[in-house]
């Protein structure tokens, strides 16, 4: 697979595992986990620096950034303007200048504030960011996110944590036949089934947290994900068949008794 | 919100004369007057590395740190990045 990588904006990633660092025991579990998944790009959370605890360590310290892309993300923002704070904040703590931006419009679903998004979209790429959207399933958003300048687009599978795998699979499967940008499927992914599905429709990548870190056993259900976007991935390269109603014979006819 | 915290930096006394109030995460503090964001950040003992630092919602330049005097009043965020995939 390794003439097969995923380039987003010149930048080149040999797996099309992406993961988040959020809901682990640990920053150790963190570490094994993303080593089992193979991920070379891993998302974090822009929050305040706990300046009472000073004991308390530094993901960082635990991702080495010259092994990893570290991807900022703007989880847990509602506004066009705390989103455009968070992504430049991200971006002078020095690690890069991508950004997983979200634009969260809804508590309970955590479905995104498309409208948002693409406004708080176009103020960052204005400035230089290279933005990757959290976006509904919805082929129309994807494509102004394309327009505006996105070089890539992640839609989601289902609502974030909940495990439902792709809900929408005719929705997933226009954007990846119109947006003619690499796609992301991101969040809502349950089990390597989910993943290898969201391969075999032909995303570019699989982007997810909770189906690894809440999973009773984080590390091995990490590999299962590497294994499954990988499958995934080499079944939609090698073309299935097609579904028919009734059977074919697998064996010939010829020489039997 | 403590309206007086711990009293950081007896160094820099030079620059300026007593303390000055910040607001800092939120908390309140107080440092010596003339103090810059990287003595601020040593007192923490935060790498200055790793972390972006807004003074009254302006973004300070890492290449700043160590030239960008604070004044009375100014309420500093220090931010880093912790575990999380998308909305927690």
């Amino acid at each position: 697979m390794n003439d097969d990588r995923l380039v987003i904006a010149g930048r080149e990633f040999k797996s099309r595992l992406w993961v988040g660092t959020g809901k682990y025991k640990d920053f150790i579990e963190t570490q094994k986990a993303i080593e089992a998944s193979g991920a070379d790009v891993v998302t974090v959370a822009v929050r305040r620096v706990n300046i009472t605890d000073r004991s308390k360590e530094n993901l960082l310290d635990y991702l080495d950034p010259k092994k990893y892309t570290i991807l900022p993300n703007t989880a847990g923002c509602y506004t066009v303007e705390d989103a455009v704070r968070y992504a430049r904040l991200a971006r002078a703590a020095g690690v890069s200048d991508l950004v997983k931006l979200e634009v969260i419009g809804d508590e309970r679903t955590l479905f995104p504030d498309t409208a948002g998004l693409i406004e708080a979209a176009k103020i960052l790429i204005k400035e230089g960011f290279v933005v990757l959207p959290y976006t509904n399933d919805d082929p129309v958003v994807a494509k102004k996110l394309v327009d505006i300048g996105c070089p890539a687009v992640m839609p989601l599978a289902a609502p974030i944590g909940s495990g439902l795998g792709i809900r929408n699979p005719y929705n997933l499967k226009i954007i990846l036949e119109t947006v003619k940008v690499p796609i992301i499927v991101d969040a809502g992914v349950g089990t390597a089934s989910d993943a290898a599905l969201a391969m075999e429709y032909g995303a570019d990548a699989v982007l997810m947290n909770t189906a690894i870190a809440g999973a009773r056993d984080p590390i091995a259900m990490a590999e299962a994900m590497k294994y499954a976007v990988e499958a995934g991935r080499l079944a939609f390269k090698a073309g299935r068949i097609p579904r028919k109603l009734y059977a074919t014979a697998s064996s010939p006819i010829e020489g039997m008794l | 919100m403590r309206e007086s915290g711990t009293a950081i930096g007896m160094v820099k006394q030079q620059e300026g004369q007593g303390t000055i109030r910040l607001q800092v995460n939120g908390e309140g503090r107080t440092a010596s007057a003339g103090f810059t964001i990287a003595d601020l950040l040593h007192e923490l003992e935060i790498r200055p590395d790793r972390v972006a630092v807004e003074v009254n919602l302006e973004i300070v330049d890492q290449q700043e740190f160590e030239r960008r005097g604070l004044c009375e009043g100014d309420r500093i965020e220090i931010i880093s990045f912790i575990g999380g995939g998308t909305e927690e």
